[in-house]
């Protein structure tokens, strides 16, 4: 019996150039998003999502596969060094995450309709607070005075969408000059 | 890219979902068919279909609860805050209005109601 292990077989993985881009942007949302983290906020769970700046920001530039990967990475490696994978609160912001790229994608041809950062971050804003109440109402807490919480929750997010939809505007149009 | 007219679509839009949220979440919907009234530990019920005025004896004296349209309010009272009659009208389901020192208290009964959320 013999092995081949000629090195014609052996698969070598390069990181390619995108590859690089969608590091760096995932590192960058992924420290703004532990930073976040650690600042209080008056009600808890809440948070503005000022990461979220880089993902719509991403999408704009570089596309939705683009925006997906940052997200992903984002959420994921950013509840490993939070300390929070797979807990409750990762599942949430799993689901808020996968509602507003939905979202995203849905809103994908819109963008030759004049889409800028600001509808696309209102309305992933909206879909991510969404998401996580579906989330919470299957897993976690299945009872319908959960959605008592949704419409202040709700207008909250739409607050928070303007407000990084504003910064991730502000930041495109430095960069694209 | 610019703040574009879609844009500015989007966000009237989704003022009109928050909008649309609150209206339809706010609570329960109850429609109330009757509403309670409390006096220490007796509780009687009435339908809010008749219009009618009632006199409630309390601690203080005489609270008169008006039952017009389908709402109920505290008319008068005897306290000296008049919280209970400022309350104004009741109109959904679990809408309260207690008048504390006559020890009278209204509730409009229907829809499903959540004293607590439990696991």
């Amino acid at each position: 019996m013999s092995v081949d292990n000629s090195s014609s077989t052996r698969l070598r993985l390069q990181p390619q150039a995108e590859d690089y881009l969608i590091a760096k942007l995932a590192a960058l949302a992924i420290c703004i998003h532990v930073i976040e983290s650690a600042l209080p906020s008056p009600l808890p769970g809440v948070k503005p999502g000022l990461a979220n700046v880089i993902t719509i920001a991403v999408f704009f530039l570089y596309g939705l596969r683009a925006a997906i990967w940052v997200a992903m990475l984002r959420v994921v490696v950013g509840s490993l060094v939070v300390g929070s994978f797979l807990t409750p609160t990762f599942m949430l912001s799993l689901a808020g995450t996968l509602c507003s790229l939905l979202v995203l994608m849905l809103l994908s041809p819109l963008r030759n309709w004049g889409l800028g950062p600001l509808g696309g971050s209102v309305l992933a804003a909206m879909a991510h607070i969404t998401g996580q109440f579906l989330l919470a109402y299957w897993l976690i807490l299945p009872h319908e005075g959960l959605f008592v919480l949704y419409p202040p929750l709700l207008a909250l997010s739409l607050v928070f969408g303007v407000i990084t939809g504003l910064i991730s505007y502000q930041l495109l149009k430095k960069t694209t000059h | 890219m610019a703040v574009s007219l879609l844009d500015k679509f989007i966000v009237v839009f989704a003022l009109m979902l928050v909008v649309l949220a609150f209206s339809s979440w706010r609570g329960d919907s109850g429609i109330a068919m009757t509403f309670e009234i409390r006096n220490g530990s007796d509780a009687t019920a009435f339908p809010l279909a008749q219009d009618q005025v009632i006199s409630i004896s309390g601690a203080l004296g005489e609270s008169e609860i008006e039952v017009r349209d389908g709402q109920v309010r505290f008319l008068r009272s005897p306290c000296t805050n008049q919280f209970c009659t400022l309350a104004g009208w009741l109109k959904k389901a679990g809408d309260m209005a207690v008048c504390l020192p006559n020890g009278v208290s209204l509730r409009l009964v229907g829809g499903r109601q959540y004293d607590s959320i439990n696991f």
